[in-house]
């Protein structure tokens, strides 16, 4: 397997390591890390930063200092009371379990590595529902829409010329098969492609195989120009 | 720029802002423990060994305080933060076993625990995590290379604190309220512009200290 050429910015890594980002984002991140060991260096690394962090964070100089020294000596006597007598801590938001592949499985879900996988929609005979507005593209959204994130897996056939258009906020693309290329560049799998606002583009997806694409958008596309501004209700991205 | 205007369309008054920033400078913090007072990492193998009360007590009192702390600047309420500090050491003392000195230090390891409770119980979201492993074929799979925690450690908190001020506070407020460059512009009134070459500096150095440690690492 190759290694992706279009890496994350620092700012999703350290926003990644930090904790600091929604979900919608996170997902982003972390699918592109199953697929690229530098930059699993990167966020260990930047983990490392976080301990040291936590270890150099100030505990004296503001407000709750008093009230946490004495929340902290009450709380040992209580935790070592509870340290035999309970389980481990549970997650209150239940966790996804990873989705094995099967037999019975959409071919295509095989294409889409952890842990993106396990937040595809499948129908009762565990296919993909795509939304097909054309021949040849299609549309599966990711049960993630909050806080002005919208993510989707995108489908779209080798050849396909997608038209200028450009985007009211931030727009993070990930290949996760095929390939395109935008202004001169190749994108093909585990590549980032992170648009700035105010961004027109166009891309021209390889020819051959179909290219799939995790798409994570902070507002939806607004088109440059009439016939994108038609387009847009067909195309998905 | 720190006299930046004065109108606060903001959640919190500026002038409080930076002087929490004053407060938050690093202090120095030379840890010199008695002697028999033993290291993060002999506390989490007594745990894990013989459920050692008293090394999970010199843990406590390590890092409790700090998990607290990091859980009040990510906002969280002070009832919940003692919750989740609670939740974290608890944590800590039935996950013993599973800590590896050679992936991270201590220090690191009980803040992505904290991170990720405060993920789950504060933000109440999932942290999705990447999963290398089946993506390659088990005879070509070559483990994520292991280190010298400690000593990375020593490297990380070195080059963080030689930071110049201005680049240590942006890295702070990433990681310990959690801030983007957007917010972190927004509420101190720096220019976004400012924000992101202070970052982009300091991140360049943080990243210079990881290659040298790599290849030393790679050369011992």
């Amino acid at each position: 397997m190759t290694e992706p050429r279009h890496h994350l910015t620092d700012e999703l890594l350290l926003g990644y390591a930090a904790g600091a980002l929604d979900e919608a984002l996170s997902l982003f991140v972390a699918t592109h890390l199953t697929l690229c060991a530098r930059c699993r260096a990167q966020a260990a690394w930047l983990e490392a930063v976080g301990g040291s962090m936590l270890e150099d964070v100030n505990l004296d100089g503001r407000d709750e200092a008093s009230a946490n020294v004495t929340e902290t000596a009450r709380g040992l006597d209580e935790a070592l009371a509870r340290l035999d007598r309970e389980a481990p801590p549970s997650s209150v938001v239940p966790a996804l379990p990873p989705r094995a592949l099967g037999p019975r499985d959409d071919p295509m879900l095989a294409q889409i590595p952890e842990p993106l996988r396990r937040y595809v929609p499948l129908d009762d005979n565990n296919k993909i529902v795509w939304s097909t507005r054309l021949p040849g593209v299609g549309q599966v959204t990711l049960p993630l829409e909050h806080r002005g994130y919208r993510v989707a897996i995108n489908y779209l056939r080798g050849g396909l010329q997608v038209p200028r258009h450009t985007h009211d906020g931030m727009e993070y693309n990930l290949v996760l098969t095929g390939g395109f290329s935008d202004r001169g560049l190749n994108f093909e799998r585990g590549d980032a492609a992170i648009a700035g606002a105010e961004l027109t583009h166009a891309l021209d997806i390889h020819p051959g195989a179909p290219c799939m694409l995790l798409s994570v958008m902070e507002h939806p596309l607004v088109p440059a120009s009439p016939l994108a501004k038609l387009l847009s209700r067909i195309l998905p991205i | 720029m720190l006299s930046a205007s004065s109108d606060l369309a903001l959640p919190w008054e500026r002038r409080a802002f930076w002087a929490r920033l004053d407060a938050s400078a690093p202090t120095p913090q030379k840890r010199e423990l008695p002697v028999e007072e033993p290291t993060d990492v002999a506390c989490l193998e007594a745990i894990a060994a013989r459920r050692d009360r008293e090394a999970f007590a010199v843990l406590y009192r390590r890092y409790a305080p700090r998990v607290r702390a990091f859980l009040l600047r990510r906002r969280a309420e002070p009832s919940a933060a003692t919750d989740v500090m609670q939740d974290v050491m608890l944590t800590v003392w039935h996950k013993a076993d599973r800590y590896d000195p050679q992936r991270a230090s201590v220090a690191s390891w009980v803040f992505t625990i904290a991170r990720n409770r405060y993920i789950d119980r504060v933000r109440r979201e999932r942290r999705p995590e990447p999963e290398p492993e089946e993506e390659v074929a088990p005879s070509d799979r070559a483990p994520d290379r292991r280190v010298d925690a400690d000593r990375r450690h020593a490297r990380v908190r070195a080059a963080v604190a030689s930071l110049p001020e201005e680049q240590r506070q942006l890295i702070a407020l990433a990681y310990l309220e959690g801030r983007s460059q957007t917010e972190i512009a927004a509420a101190t009134g720096l220019p976004l512009g400012t924000v992101k070459s202070r970052f982009r500096l300091a991140m360049k150095k943080l990243r210079a200290t990881m290659a040298s440690v790599g290849e030393e690492e790679a050369a011992s």
